[in-house]
């Protein structure tokens, strides 16, 4: 191999002995008898299985680790690695030649004429002080917060602005939904930019796209957010000790009055609440998956979503107390006692089970995003480093301030554009410069690393203030190889989710 | 001592039971394994439903003493043999054995969208469409036989005596906006008489600002008719396909075919033939007037299904030969790749996913979102599979075999095959 060449098929072993090739080009996984994957691994090492079959005559062949087996046995799997070898294993992938795609103004102009989540951060204000807010002390890359409102007028330009887009023939969807997000600080702080700007997206006459509103607040306004129909996510970490990190900023405990707005809306709107209503719980070291599940179950019947602190832009001076707060939800599941009926029951809401979705629809050739997917090779398609989406793929994301972002989850540093009182500047060539100058400095990592197909690592979340940024997600072919063992490992003792998988996940 | 194996199918394997026949068909090697139900196959049947059961995903485990049983012997000798499986003696592991079946999964397939409130069958649903064939008109001077059918079977010109429709440059235009942001492969651009067209110059310039590719159709009676204006269908990224239709014109051909040769133009001569004497007699002309790449596409009259038995049924020989892969198993389960992607605009403004299935509207009152998302959505053209159709869905090749075409709509039969007769 040489060092712009990767290796397609890889030898994996896993926790119970049993072995599998698995082809990065081809997705496939071939079950295999230890003599196949002996012939196999000669072939990774650069020897020529041939030249070991016809040395080897004996009726009887022992193979050093693997066992003895007959003369027959060998001619057959050595046929039986032909037939893989005919068909496209054992490749060597030049890697550089599918990492080499560039942004483009075009696409940026396209992804956001089929925008599917606008969400503004419509103040920075908040009546709470989360020990570990995303804007708070453990971290370093954000504007200041300095109890801002939102400008209505700048964000109906726009809004203005995406119309036209959205209704160009850039548009290729027809009756797509997009989400329009409201985001704060505690966006209900600015309900009057809430109200108006509901009004104005109702009321505008676009031809492909229609729109659906959604919070993540505390439940107030609950007539209002219930006759449109708003998705509310309401974050609560599970029951009184669990939740200790919500304050108000007199320290007080949050908990009693987010459980009351909870029921009131609860018995008001008991059919909104069951179909409109979820949770999200932020895990750290007062509470347990365990005990999140418990108490949503036992209190609402609902599985939230639970995630991690965010690792990304914490503070030096604050990493000892950020990494003593942090828990990992992986680990946390895996240390309650009844994680297998956990696991069942929240399913795609642990990220045990998204990895292993992810790794089910990645790692297989029969898993498409779209019908077009069915027609083209992913061998030859060009392809971004990291994992890093495309700008505004998924979402726009414009702060308080009126930096427009890709995501909200990036650090504020990274604005794309702004928008203000007189007018929207998005410069698609400088964006797309930016993005090709931070993609450039990781194109050579990612043409080495086996892991880059299923790469799900962002840019932004990387140290780029050095020349040479590393990636945290880099794998050599052992990493790889332990990866693939782990869910092939992990699907061995649970087999029955991957039908399951594959029939109920969707990704957007 | 009654030793223990994992019997298993390896993931690459295409299985189907169908009315107790089992097939197993290895795109590796194109072979087929097939234990018909007729032939007293339980054993193989039994042991098949267990290996695709969910709790198994191919394997199961099975003892020497299960193995003296002669047809289970058989059954796994045979999978052995055609390399689509093997036996594990279950001491090289701890546990068992996994392995990833083949079940398509498409993240924006229709019933997901469908079932959920928030999208809509329309997304991206522009993305998807890759060919256009535009009728300009139905005006024509010829008078070939059939013509008013074979563009319902390939693609054709076709006209009306008398002529009656013109796509007006309104709506030309408005198709050429709406397909701004697509990213086509094919623009057929057909008639009628397209030379005749009296948007003509409008429309160029309307092409000059796409950059798909664009196919030209001109009838070889044509070609010599209009010989002076074939070079406004010369140009970069622009080729030129040229219908023969029997009753052949020997002395015309021969001047279309020195005229295309002096334009240097990127032409194709596409033959439709109705019998093999017709393809004879193109071997024949061919040897005097040779052609890089010609075309032959066979045309269903009505009255030549022996034609099309004799030459186009398929066979499990055929299956075997043509070695269809995993990928095309994966496309037959749920597109029909003949049709998916394309539509049609006819001269009077109508538009169809293909002209055997009802209309999805119309250009004048239409948008083409609107066409595209109703034929997502109803899936009549796009979507059509055998799985759907008798007495395909009976049938275990159902899945290795080419999709619906117009052949098997004109024809009113589905199964154009020696496997399993109707």
């Amino acid at each position: 191999m040489n060092e712009t060449t990767t290796r397609a098929t890889i030898l994996v072993e896993t926790k119970s002995n049993n072995k599998y090739l698995f082809d990065r080009s081809l997705k496939k996984t071939v079950l295999c008898h230890p003599v196949l994957y002996f012939l196999a691994k000669l072939k990774e090492q650069g020897k020529d299985p041939q030249e070991w079959k016809d040395r080897h005559n004996d009726e009887s062949i022992q193979i050093e680790d693997y066992g003895t087996f007959s003369r027959e046995e060998v001619l057959y799997y050595y046929k039986k690695l032909k037939i893989l070898e005919d068909n496209g294993y054992f490749k060597e992938i030049p890697q550089e030649k599918s990492i080499k795609a560039k942004v483009t103004t075009g696409d940026i102009k396209r992804s956001l004429a089929n925008l599917r989540q606008l969400t503004f951060e419509v103040t920075d204000a908040c009546g709470l002080k989360c020990a570990y807010c995303a804007y708070g002390k453990f971290y370093h890359n954000y504007d200041n917060r300095e109890n801002t409102f939102m400008d209505i007028e700048a964000a109906k330009g726009l809004v203005d602005y995406l119309k036209e887009l959205l209704d160009s023939p850039l548009n290729l969807s027809h009756g797509r939904n997009t989400y329009i997000g409201f985001y704060g600080g505690e966006p209900l702080l600015n309900f009057p930019f809430i109200r108006e700007m509901v009004d104005y997206i109702e009321n505008l006459d676009c031809q492909h796209n229609r729109f659906t509103f959604s919070i993540t607040t505390n439940a107030k306004y609950m007539d209002f957010l219930v006759e449109h129909d708003f998705s509310l996510l309401i974050s609560l970490d599970g029951n009184q000790f669990n939740n200790a990190y919500r304050v108000f900023p007199n320290g007080e405990p949050t908990y009693h009055r987010i459980l009351e707005n909870i029921e009131a809306l609860r018995n008001k709107y008991p059919a909104y609440f069951n179909r409109r209503v979820n949770f999200n719980a932020v895990l750290h070291n007062k509470n347990s998956v365990a005990e999140i599940f418990d108490f949503f179950k036992t209190r609402f019947n609902k599985n939230p979503r639970i995630g991690a602190l965010n690792d990304s832009g914490v503070r030096e001076d604050q990493a000892e107390e950020f990494w003593k707060t942090y828990a990992n939800v992986t680990e946390s599941l895996y240390n309650s006692e009844d994680y297998s009926r956990i696991e069942k029951e929240m399913f795609i809401k642990l990220p045990t089970i998204q990895e292993a979705s992810t790794f089910l629809f990645q790692a297989n050739d029969f898993c498409f995003s779209d019908y077009n997917a069915l027609f083209y090779s992913h061998k030859t398609r060009q392809r971004f480093p990291t994992g890093t989406c495309f700008p505004f793929s998924k979402k726009m994301f414009v702060t308080v301030k009126g930096k427009i972002m890709a995501c909200e989850r990036i650090g504020q540093s990274y604005g794309l554009g702004h928008m203000d009182s007189k007018g929207i500047s998005l410069d698609f060539q400088k964006i797309a410069d930016n993005y090709n100058r931070w993609f450039d400095r990781m194109r050579k990592q990612c043409s080495a690393c086996y892991h880059i197909d299923q790469c799900t690592q962002c840019i932004f979340y990387l140290d780029l203030s050095g020349e040479k940024p590393v990636c945290r997600s880099l794998m050599n072919a052992a990493d790889y190889s332990r990866y693939i063992s782990s869910f092939l490992g992990y699907f061995e003792h649970n087999r029955s989710l991957y039908n399951k998988i594959l029939k109920e996940v969707v990704i957007e | 001592m009654n030793k223990k194996y994992w019997f298993y199918i390896d993931s690459f394997v295409h299985i189907s039971i169908k009315n107790n026949d089992v097939l197993f068909y290895n795109p590796y090697t194109g072979k087929l394994l097939e234990f018909p139900g007729s032939e007293n196959n339980g054993i193989v049947l039994k042991r098949t439903r267990q290996l695709l059961s969910p709790r198994n995903l191919r394997v199961i485990r099975l003892t020497a003493k299960d193995l003296r049983e002669p047809a289970l012997y058989r059954f796994v000798r045979a999978v052995r043999e055609y390399f689509m499986g093997d036996l594990l003696d279950t001491s090289f592991s701890t546990s068992k054995p996994f392995q990833m079946p083949p079940r398509v999964k498409i993240q924006r397939e229709v019933k997901y969208l469908k079932s959920d409130e928030y999208r809509s069958v329309g997304e991206n649903v522009m993305d998807y469409l890759a060919e256009i064939t535009i009728y300009l008109n139905d005006a024509c001077r010829q008078q070939c036989q059939m013509c008013s059918q074979f563009y319902r079977q390939v693609v054709c010109c076709t006209s009306k005596q008398p002529a009656v429709h013109s796509l007006d440059i309104t709506s030309l235009k408005k198709l050429f906006n709406e397909i701004k942001g697509c990213n086509l492969t094919d623009l057929n651009i057909t008639g009628g008489d397209i030379l005749t067209y009296p948007y003509w110059s409008d429309l160029e310039s309307l092409l000059n600002w796409t950059n798909h590719r664009k196919i030209f159709y001109v009838h070889y009676l044509n070609i010599v008719e209009h010989f002076n204006r074939l070079d406004r269908l010369k140009g970069d990224n622009q080729r030129l396909k040229i219908p023969v239709t029997f009753p052949l014109d020997e002395e015309t051909f021969k001047k279309a075919w020195e005229s295309v040769s002096r334009l240097k133009i990127d032409a194709t001569f596409v033959f439709i033939i109705q019998d093999n004497e017709e393809y004879n007699r193109v071997e024949e002309l061919l040897s005097r007037f040779p052609l890089a790449s010609p075309v032959f596409l066979p045309f269903y009259n009505g009255k030549n299904l022996d034609f099309f038995e004799e030459n186009f049924f398929i066979d499990r020989e055929d299956i075997e030969e043509n070695k269809p892969s995993l990928r095309d198993i994966y496309i037959n389960s749920t597109v029909n790749a003949d049709n998916f992607g394309k539509i049609i605009l006819l001269a009077d403004g109508s538009i169809y996913a293909n002209l055997h299935a009802s209309t999805l509207g119309n250009l004048r009152e239409n948008s083409l979102y609107d066409c595209i998302f109703k034929e997502m959505k109803e899936g009549r053209s796009w979507r059509k599979i055998r799985e759907n159709v008798l007495p395909c869905k009976q049938c275990d090749f159902e899945k290795l075999c080419p999709p619906i075409s117009n052949y098997n709509i004109a024809i009113g039969k589905y199964d154009l095959c020696h496997i399993h007769p109707g």
